[in-house]
């Protein structure tokens, strides 16, 4: 099984400041416990990084504060099932901010307009050499095994990843059938699979 | 596994799946542990990804919306089940009361939930009858058992309509609702560890039934009407 968070740890580094920060799994433990003002720093410490992630995929900066919100009371009263074993806190948190992002999203019952972030390219973020150092071995395995899949797959599952695309609205955007993109999503994360853990 | 369910597993992360299959996959979640583990797998494999995203700052008054909002009484615990709570917890316990008591006015809530206590004894040596006019069986049953940590809640007779779902609530003295999981047919059983309801006190508790979605409710709290409810009784020896 492939490890994963590692990359986290120095991403966010940039954003803790003045005296040095407790880590963030003992801000968690803390939390968990019913500690407002060790909550209180975990927020200071994440929530910029996992408001990134909230609003490239719901893009309605209302919407992306109301998720943010419902992340972190949902972090509040979870926190005492965080375990080590799951990852680093920050790649823990960061799964229930996409999964509330994405729940929100498709619950909505208004199309939204299918365009991606100004001028981002998915593939400039796996492609930048300068997030490639010594913490990068998780995302550079995963970039290479990306490197296997046709273009087409590799665009949908970034899109789908980072921007939060729908099979429909990925459709759209390539202008083809559900069903095609069904069979690239298919066949891109079964090849993205065996890679992984080949 | 299958290579179907690995996939699919594989969409519920990227989430491409549309809301309907999601609850539906979710609720196939809750039941099957090798999906829970495919998820957990997928969410690893692709998590790399998210750290590389930039982070914006969001707005300075956020934090304080966040504190007034966990600033509850109840103090943080762990969730249930996934869908056991939401920040909608607390209104929507106002709004399952309002419909309690106004299902009660009309007559509508079947409170035909049965709960005992059991205490000692193998569980093979166990019954409970409930009585109801007509012979029929009762819609459902919840045991509680101290001794053993366990809570169990068994369908008897209630059928889910097409396309909606039972969802099962714990609700202790004087809190909201909490999810136990959804129960969609005969012969279906929820089971728990009581350790795992955090601050679970058989005092006071009752069990109530809700139609909602298929999958269980979009909030994380109650939204529909209440089918059946009742009370945890002791059984006396």
């Amino acid at each position: 099984m492939i490890g994963w968070g590692v990359a986290f740890s120095s991403s966010l580094s940039a954003s803790a400041s003045g005296s040095p920060a407790p880590p963030l799994g003992q801000l968690l433990a803390d939390a968990a416990r019913g500690d407002r003002r060790a909550f209180q720093r975990l927020y200071q410490a994440t929530s910029a990084k996992l408001f990134g992630v909230i609003l490239r995929i719901c893009k309605d900066r209302q919407m992306s504060e109301d998720v943010l919100q419902e992340t972190f009371l949902k972090i509040w009263r979870r926190a005492e099932t965080y375990d080590r074993a799951l990852g680093e806190p920050v790649a823990w948190m960061s799964v229930i901010a996409r999964r509330t992002s994405i729940d929100a999203l498709r619950q909505r019952s208004e199309p939204r307009a299918v365009t991606a972030t100004e001028d981002f390219d998915p593939l400039d973020l796996v492609a930048d050499p300068a997030s490639e150092g010594p913490d990068g071995a998780d995302l550079a395995a995963l970039r290479k095994c990306l490197g296997n899949l046709e273009e087409e797959q590799r665009r949908c599952v970034l899109l789908a990843y980072y921007e939060g695309f729908s099979r429909e609205e990925l459709g759209e955007k390539f202008g083809r059938p559900v069903g095609t993109i069904k069979t690239w999503l298919f066949r891109g994360l079964a090849l993205l699979r065996d890679c992984l853990d080949g | 596994m299958a290579e179907d369910k690995s996939i699919k597993a594989g969409e519920y992360v990227l989430g491409t799946l549309s809301a309907a299959e999601r609850a539906v996959f979710e609720r196939q979640l809750r039941r099957d542990p090798d999906l829970a583990v495919a998820v957990e797998v997928w969410e690893r494999r692709l998590g790399p990804l998210a750290a590389e995203v930039e982070p914006v700052d969001p707005p300075a008054d956020l934090w304080a919306r966040i504190e007034a909002a966990t600033a509850s009484p109840i103090p943080p615990r762990a969730a249930v089940r996934e869908k056991g709570e939401s920040l909608l917890d607390r209104v929507a316990f106002w709004r399952w009361t309002s419909l309690a008591a106004g299902a009660a006015a009309a007559g509508l809530a079947v409170a035909l939930a049965i709960a005992i206590i059991p205490r000692g004894g193998s569980p093979e040596g166990r019954f409970v009858a409930a009585l109801q006019s007509g012979g029929e069986a009762p819609p459902v049953v919840v045991t509680v058992d101290l001794a053993r940590d366990s809570l169990a809640v068994r369908s008897l007779a209630a059928t889910a309509p097409a396309e909606r779902s039972y969802e099962v609530w714990y609700i202790g003295e004087g809190e909201s609702p909490r999810s136990l999981g959804v129960l969609d047919e005969v012969g279906a059983v929820i089971t728990a560890s009581l350790s795992g309801i955090a601050g679970f006190r058989a005092e006071g508790a009752v069990f109530a039934i809700t139609d909602e979605p298929e999958g269980g409710s979009p909030t994380g709290g109650p939204t529909g009407p209440i089918v059946y409810s009742g009370p945890l009784v002791q059984q006396s020896l």
